[in-house]
Parts: C-alpha cells; sequence; structure tokens
C-alpha cells in the first residue's frame, strides 16, 4: 500500500491540519471534535497513525505537515497518471479534453506551464 | 445454580428436537421466502428462553424423563460395617442378631460432585464466549471511530473492507471508504433493509443464546444456520422489486464486499459475509414466491409453531375417563386393593402409595378405540374394590376400566415406566426376599434384585420386619413386644443378606407355618416418592431339630432362663428336669432320680436322635467353669446312660445352633469367634464320639 495514499477519511483529517497548521494537537482535537464529530482518542489514534506514515509530525504538542498539500495533490495526480494513462500525460489531456471543452484562458493557461516546463 | 443447569441442559435437549424440525422444515419450504426461515428460528430461540409451555395433545416433542441431579448420582457408597459383622452372625452358632442395625447411603454431604463440576465448566465457557463477544465488539467499535458523518444513518471509515452495522439502539451503518460508488448504492439497500428487518437485534440475540447454551452442538449449527439464513432473507428483502440487471449489479456489489476476512465474520455484532456463492445463486434464482407457496408454507410453520411450542399433554386423568359415569371416586373408599398381573393376584400391603401414583396417571384425551368389548387385553390389572378393575396392556401403554357394569373406551397411558415399575415392585420382579437357614430362633433373610436397573439407582428402606403365622386359614401377625426392627438403606444391584433372631421378640417358634414380612419403601428417580410394600418369605418349622430350652451362649450370663421339666421324646416316660439353681439336668425314672448334665450354665438343650434307636438324645451346648475354661457340646444317650463330649478345652468353644431345622454345631476360636469347623452334629460311625459332617455333605 502506498504509505502516501490517504482514505476519505484521513484525507478530510489531513485537510483540517494543512489548513490550520501550525496549530497545538488540544486545538486539532476540538476542530476534529467540531468539524468530524471525533472524541479525543480516536483524533490522536488518526494522527499518530499519519504521524508514523511520515506525513505529519507532532514536536512538542505543536502539528505540522512533512508533506504539505499541493506536494500530496501532486504525487496523487502522478500516481494517478502513472496508473491509469501508463505515465503519459497527452493521454491524460486527451481523455481529459474529449468529454469537456476547456475554454480558451484554460488554453492559454496550459500552454504557458508546457512551455515553462519545457524551457528549464 | 445446578439446578438451573439442569434445567438449561433439559431446554436445551428439548431444543435439539426443535432444531431438527426446523432444518428439516427449511429443506421442505426452499421455495419459500427466507423470511420464514428466520421466523422458524425463532420458534428455537423462544424454546430456549421460556421455562413453561402450554401442553398440547398434537405436540411432537418426545416426552422423555428429564435430566435430574440423581442421574449424575454416581454409585451410591454402600460399603458397611454390616458385612465384617454378618460374618460373625453368619458363623456363631446362635446366629446373635442385629435388628437395628443402620446402613445410610449420605445424600446431603458432597452431594453429586460430577454435577458440581459440569456447573463449573459450563459457567467458565459461557464467560469465554461473552468475553469473545465483547472482545470482539470493541475491536470494531474501534476501528469504526475514525468516521465521517455523511447523512442519512451512515458513516464512512478508512481501513475496513466490508460495511457493517454497529449499535442495537442507534444502529450505524459504517461504508468503507474505498467502496465503488457504483456499488454503494446497492449495500446500501442492503444494509438498509438488515435496520428495517432488526436483524442488529436478532444476531446478538441468537449469540446470547449460543452463549448459554454453547455446551449444546446442534445450537451451534442452529446459529451458522439462523446467519446465514438472515443474510438470504435481507437479500430477498433488497431484490424483490429488481430487475435482472438490477440483481447482477446488486450481486456484483456484494462480490466486491466479501474478501475473505475472518476478523468480522468471527464477530457476532456485525454481518460478515456468509456463503457469498450461495447468496448470489439465490438472488439471482429469486423469483417473487407465488401466492400459494407462501401460504403453504404459513400454514406450515404454524403447524410447525404449535407442534414443538407445546409440550405433551398432560391429558385427563384415569378417574376423569368415562364421560358416561363419574369415577372421581376411583381412588377412594378403596381400602384392600392387588395387583394382578397375568391372572396371579399380588395384594397391595400398603395402598396408600400405590393410590397416590395411580391417581397421578394420566390418559390422552380421545380414545385409541371404542370398544367396550370385555375380551380386551388386561394383561395387568389392578383391583380396586368390588368388580373395579383397571385393565393395563401387556406393555402399559393401554388402558381401560372395567367397573362390572359398562367397560370404558380403551385410551392410551402417558407414563407407561411408571406402571411398569410399580408392578415390577408388587410382583417381586424388583426385589423378592427368601429365607434361609430357618431355625424356630431366626433366620437369613436374604433380599435378591431380580433385575438389574442400570440407568437409575433404586433406594429402599427395609423397615418392620415382622413375622406372621398360619392358623390353618389364615395369617395372623404375631405379638411384637419388641421395638426391635430393621432400618436400612440397600443397593438393590447387590442384594442383601441379614441375620435376623427373634428369640428375644417371639421366643422359640413352635413347629408351624409362617412368614417373614418386610416392610420395604422404593425411592424412585422416577416416581418421585416412595411406594411402601411388604415382601414375603415362607418357612416352616418343623420339628426335626426339637429345642426344649434356649439361651443365646454369646447373650451372656443374664438370659432368663426357668427350671423346666419335658418328657424324653421317644421314651415318655422318662423325665427330665432342668435345675437353674443347681446347674444340671437330672433324669427321673421309676429307678429314681440322677444327675446326667451338668454346666454353669447349660445354655441350651435339644433333643435330637443321633444313635438312630428311637429315643432322642439330650443335646447340650454348657459353659464349663462359667465360661472360663470353654464352652462345649454334652449330650447324653438315655438309653445306653453314655455321655458325649465336644471339646477342646481351653483352646476353642463348641456350640449348638439350628439351621434349616437341622442340630449344627459351629466351633469358633476364644474370645475373638473365628470359625474354625461348622457342620452337622453326628455321631462317628463307630458309634463312640461326636463329629461334625462338613456342610456340603449335610446340605442334601
Amino acid at each position: 500500500m502506498d504509505t502516501y495514499k490517504l482514505g476519505a477519511v484521513e484525507s478530510r483529517f489531513a485537510e483540517i491540519i494543512w489548513n490550520h497548521e501550525p496549530l497545538h494537537s488540544r486545538e486539532l482535537v476540538i476542530l476534529c471534535q467540531q468539524e468530524l464529530d471525533w472524541k479525543k482518542p480516536t483524533t490522536y489514534t488518526v494522527l499518530r497513525k499519519l504521524c508514523q506514515r511520515g506525513i505529519f509530525q507532532n514536536k512538542d504538542g505543536i502539528v505540522s505537515s512533512l508533506i504539505s498539500r499541493q506536494e500530496y495533490n501532486a504525487r496523487q495526480s502522478e500516481q494517478f497518471v502513472e496508473e491509469t494513462f501508463a505515465g503519459s500525460l497527452p493521454a491524460f489531456l486527451a481523455a481529459f479534453t474529449t468529454r469537456k471543452q476547456l475554454s480558451a484562458r484554460e488554453v492559454e493557461e496550459i500552454r504557458r506551464m508546457i512551455d515553462s516546463y519545457g524551457g528549464e | 445454580m445446578t439446578s438451573l443447569f439442569l434445567k438449561l441442559v433439559n431446554m436445551s435437549i428439548t431444543a435439539s428436537w426443535l432444531v431438527a424440525a426446523v432444518i428439516l422444515l427449511r429443506l421442505l419450504l426452499k421455495k419459500a421466502p427466507k423470511a420464514l426461515h428466520c421466523a422458524l428460528w425463532a420458534l428455537v430461540a423462544i424454546r430456549l428462553i421460556c421455562p413453561l409451555f402450554p401442553e398440547s395433545s398434537l405436540s411432537l416433542v418426545p416426552r422423555q424423563a428429564p435430566l435430574t441431579a440423581e442421574s449424575f448420582l454416581s454409585e451410591p457408597a454402600v460399603p458397611s460395617p454390616h458385612v465384617a459383622h454378618e460374618y460373625v452372625t453368619y458363623e456363631t452358632p446362635t446366629g446373635e442378631v442385629t435388628f437395628s442395625e443402620t446402613m445410610t447411603v449420605n445424600h446431603t454431604g458432597g452431594p453429586f460432585p460430577i454435577l458440581h463440576w459440569l456447573t463449573g465448566i459450563w459457567l467458565a465457557g459461557m464467560g469465554l464466549m461473552l468475553l469473545w463477544a465483547a472482545e470482539s465488539f470493541l475491536t470494531i467499535r474501534r476501528q469504526a471511530a475514525p468516521s465521517i458523518f455523511v447523512g442519512d444513518g451512515v458513516w464512512i471509515c478508512d481501513h475496513v473492507d466490508t460495511p457493517f452495522i454497529l449499535g442495537l439502539f442507534r444502529p450505524r451503518i459504517y461504508l468503507p471508504s474505498s467502496l465503488d460508488s457504483r456499488d454503494a448504492d446497492h449495500v446500501l439497500a442492503h444494509e438498509r433493509a438488515h435496520l428495517k428487518r432488526k436483524d442488529h437485534w436478532w444476531k446478538p440475540i441468537g449469540f446470547v443464546l449460543l452463549a448459554i447454551y454453547w455446551f449444546n452442538p446442534v445450537l451451534w449449527l442452529a446459529y451458522i444456520l439462523l446467519c446465514r439464513d438472515i443474510e438470504l432473507a435481507c437479500d430477498e428483502k433488497v431484490v424483490r422489486e429488481m430487475d435482472i440487471p438490477e440483481k447482477k449489479a446488486y450481486s456484483t456489489a456484494l462480490l466486491n464486499c466479501s474478501l475473505p476476512r475472518h476478523r468480522i465474520a468471527a464477530c457476532p455484532l456485525a454481518f460478515g459475509e456468509v456463503g457469498v456463492r450461495h447468496r448470489v445463486k439465490n438472488i439471482l434464482h429469486y423469483k417473487k414466491p407465488a401466492f400459494w407457496i407462501v401460504l403453504i408454507a404459513v400454514i406450515l410453520s404454524i403447524i410447525a409453531a404449535v407442534c414443538l411450542l407445546t409440550n405433551p399433554a398432560k391429558g385427563m386423568y384415569l378417574y376423569e375417563i368415562d364421560d358416561s359415569r363419574n369415577y372421581s371416586d376411583l381412588f377412594t373408599n378403596t381400602d384392600d386393593i392387588y395387583l394382578i398381573k397375568e391372572g396371579e393376584e399380588f395384594p397391595v400391603s400398603h395402598p396408600d402409595g400405590v393410590l397416590n401414583l395411580l391417581d397421578d396417571i394420566t390418559v390422552r384425551k380421545y380414545p385409541v378405540s371404542r370398544s367396550r368389548e370385555e375380551t380386551r387385553d388386561k394383561t395387568h390389572q389392578v383391583h380396586l374394590r368390588g368388580n373395579t378393575y383397571l385393565n393395563f396392556s401387556w406393555n402399559f401403554t393401554h388402558v381401560w376400566i372395567d367397573n362390572g357394569v359398562k367397560p370404558t373406551y380403551t385410551y392410551r397411558v402417558n407414563e407407561p415406566e411408571v406402571l411398569q415399575e410399580l408392578f415390577a415392585i408388587i410382583t417381586g420382579e424388583k426385589l423378592s426376599m427368601a429365607a434361609m437357614e430357618v431355625s424356630p430362633t431366626g433366620l437369613t433373610a436374604v433380599y435378591s434384585p431380580k433385575k438389574t436397573y442400570e440407568d437409575t439407582n433404586i433406594l429402599f428402606e427395609s423397615e418392620n420386619c415382622f413375622l406372621d403365622v398360619w392358623d390353618g386359614s389364615r395369617w395372623t401377625r404375631m405379638d411384637n413386644t419388641s421395638t426391635s426392627q430393621i432400618s436400612t438403606f440397600i443397593d438393590p444391584k447387590n442384594g442383601e443378606r441379614h441375620q435376623l433372631d427373634w428369640f428375644h421378640v417371639y421366643g422359640v417358634l413352635p413347629t408351624g407355618r409362617y412368614r417373614l414380612g418386610s416392610t420395604v419403601i422404593f425411592m424412585d428417580v422416577y416416581m418421585h416418592s416412595g411406594i411402601s410394600h411388604t415382601l414375603y418369605a415362607e418357612f416352616s418349622i418343623t420339628d426335626e431339630a426339637k429345642i426344649w430350652f434356649y439361651a443365646p451362649h454369646d447373650a451372656g450370663y443374664a438370659s432368663p432362663l426357668e427350671d423346666s421339666t419335658a418328657q424324653l421324646p421317644g421314651a415318655e416316660h422318662i423325665t427330665l428336669h432342668h435345675s437353674t439353681e443347681e446347674h444340671h439336668i437330672t433324669m427321673e425314672t421309676d429307678a429314681g432320680s440322677e444327675v446326667i448334665i451338668t454346666g454353669w450354665p447349660i445354655f441350651t438343650a435339644y433333643f435330637h436322635d443321633l444313635t438312630g434307636d428311637g429315643v432322642d438324645e439330650v443335646c447340650t451346648t454348657v459353659a464349663e467353669g462359667f465360661g472360663i475354661i470353654d464352652i462345649r457340646v454334652r449330650v447324653y444317650d438315655c438309653m445306653a446312660k453314655r455321655i458325649y463330649e465336644l471339646e477342646d478345652r481351653g483352646n476353642s468353644n463348641y456350640a449348638l445352633s439350628v439351621r434349616s431345622n437341622q442340630l449344627w454345631v459351629t466351633q469358633t476360636l476364644d474370645e475373638r469367634y473365628e470359625v474354625l469347623n461348622a457342620g452337622l452334629l453326628s455321631l462317628s460311625d463307630d458309634g463312640t464320639s461326636l463329629t461334625i459332617l462338613p456342610p456340603e455333605d449335610s446340605a442334601g
């Protein structure tokens, strides 16, 4: 199993941390209770598991991320492209654009991304 | 706690029959809605929970003798101090007897240790089962804690592989977050159907019952089948309105959620997947059952419920048997009852117990035959009074009553085994008594069981031995001035011998016909009460061994013997006189008086013809030197005026006694009563000395 893959429940939890980090673990408990209706031990259990997997860290009661949201999303996307389109970005784009029309602004944006990527 | 355990064991045995019936019905009703199968399991649950059930004559529950604490009674401990003592009394010449000798089986101390052990094991097993359930419940709850509410009673949860339901009062449906959204609808439909069917209640109830009755393997089978039926019934509820493609999609969802996982399958409170292959088959083949199939199935189930949830009907009592006449006084106004077996009559000495027992006998409500023929089977009869007879068939299963006016129909007896027992007791099939080694002063009573009853321990109490004498037309009870009696528990499997001596009660019996009576109380586990019955042993006292006077030589010197005079049998002109003052016997003839036997004292004197001349000899047991030297046998032949003696000066004792109306002599070692020799008293071949004929030679 991919250590960086988060389940649906874990993703919600991770979102809370990314949105508020760095935060004290006590604050996290309160937030989780408000948003997820979790009890304190549940929050700590899940937090401990994600720390073990190297996604977050809990140093002296301060919770912060080791992997940022963008990084996490990037890894997820890479993995998705890898698994679904054998790592071919054009194939992915082709699949994406067959069903959904891109607006001119979106096309321009992608083109700029590709240009800057290819230029490096 | 022990009695509760016994009760549960009995209930589980009854329920096992029900489980067998339900399994059979499930096979018969394969096409019926599976919900009906679940309802059938509910019957089993009710059987396991309720201690009492209405009775019905339609009941199919087999009649059985319930397991009782007595069933666990191991061999009753009957080693007795009696055995050692019996040896002594058996061999001593006068047979000193112990009317008051008692043996008891200890009922109260240390009752049924095996049962206590079993109860302990049962409690421990139940504890383990509940612990197991609690442990898996907590594990699942821990797994389900990090979950997110997504609405409508549904939570999603990472790292679980199957959907499940948790909670009794506020059940929550948990779905794995990895669940494909296409499957989610089907899975939810399934779980919601579970909730609607209240399966989150039925399954734990089933498990708690299993935990209580864990010792019964049949109920494990029942629980496994119940879990399967719950899933199938739930599937049917979901797919009832589905078309084929929908069913296919539903089956696929089922398959996707059925990764093998033992952890949850073991948990009694979550829905593990059982038999996916079977379930998919059931779903794809499911057709809405035709109305008539449902109808038939429901009717069959109701019949099953009536037949299996009721206990066998008690029916009615014997005195309620006939419609045309009132038999309510059947067992009253009865003083002289007797049992008849194949024409032979057996009087009942204590009718109360027998009447109480007959009072409790029940029969089925409806007659098995409406014949009033008098030629019906009456192998076993109970004569109550006048012309009133209870007629039981050879195997006690049928009864009809004849009051001499209008016989009743034939009815089926509910408790044939009780009657069989009763007849066995009264007719002596169970236990009889015989008299052996009869003498005018006592005998040996031998109680012999005629059947071995391996399944039960029948205890009985023997008390109140008495003697009846035959006066030519009837038995008359002899006056018993003593309070001596026997009261003892005996194991009838082994039989018992009792030396009885009535010299102190009745004196020396004159010749005649007698019978020994011994009242016993049969305590039986089936009957729950005692039946007192008197066993009789007939015997005769003949004049072969004539006792002149008698005092047991080992009873001390205080025996209240009086002076007595007798005519010598065979030579009546000779008068004999025993003087207790002078401690001698004198012979008085025309020629005068002479002392023939001395002794300090003379205990016992018999007349017995040893020489074969037609005139009896005077045979005595005497003490030499007030017993300090020894006890010996002294015989005087009045015709030849010759004295014979059996003695072993200072070493051993010789004493005379009567056994089987013959004169016996027993040689015992001083003080310890160790028997050295015993047999018939006789003269040696050359006629010069006394000898002892070995018992085996004298038997004929």
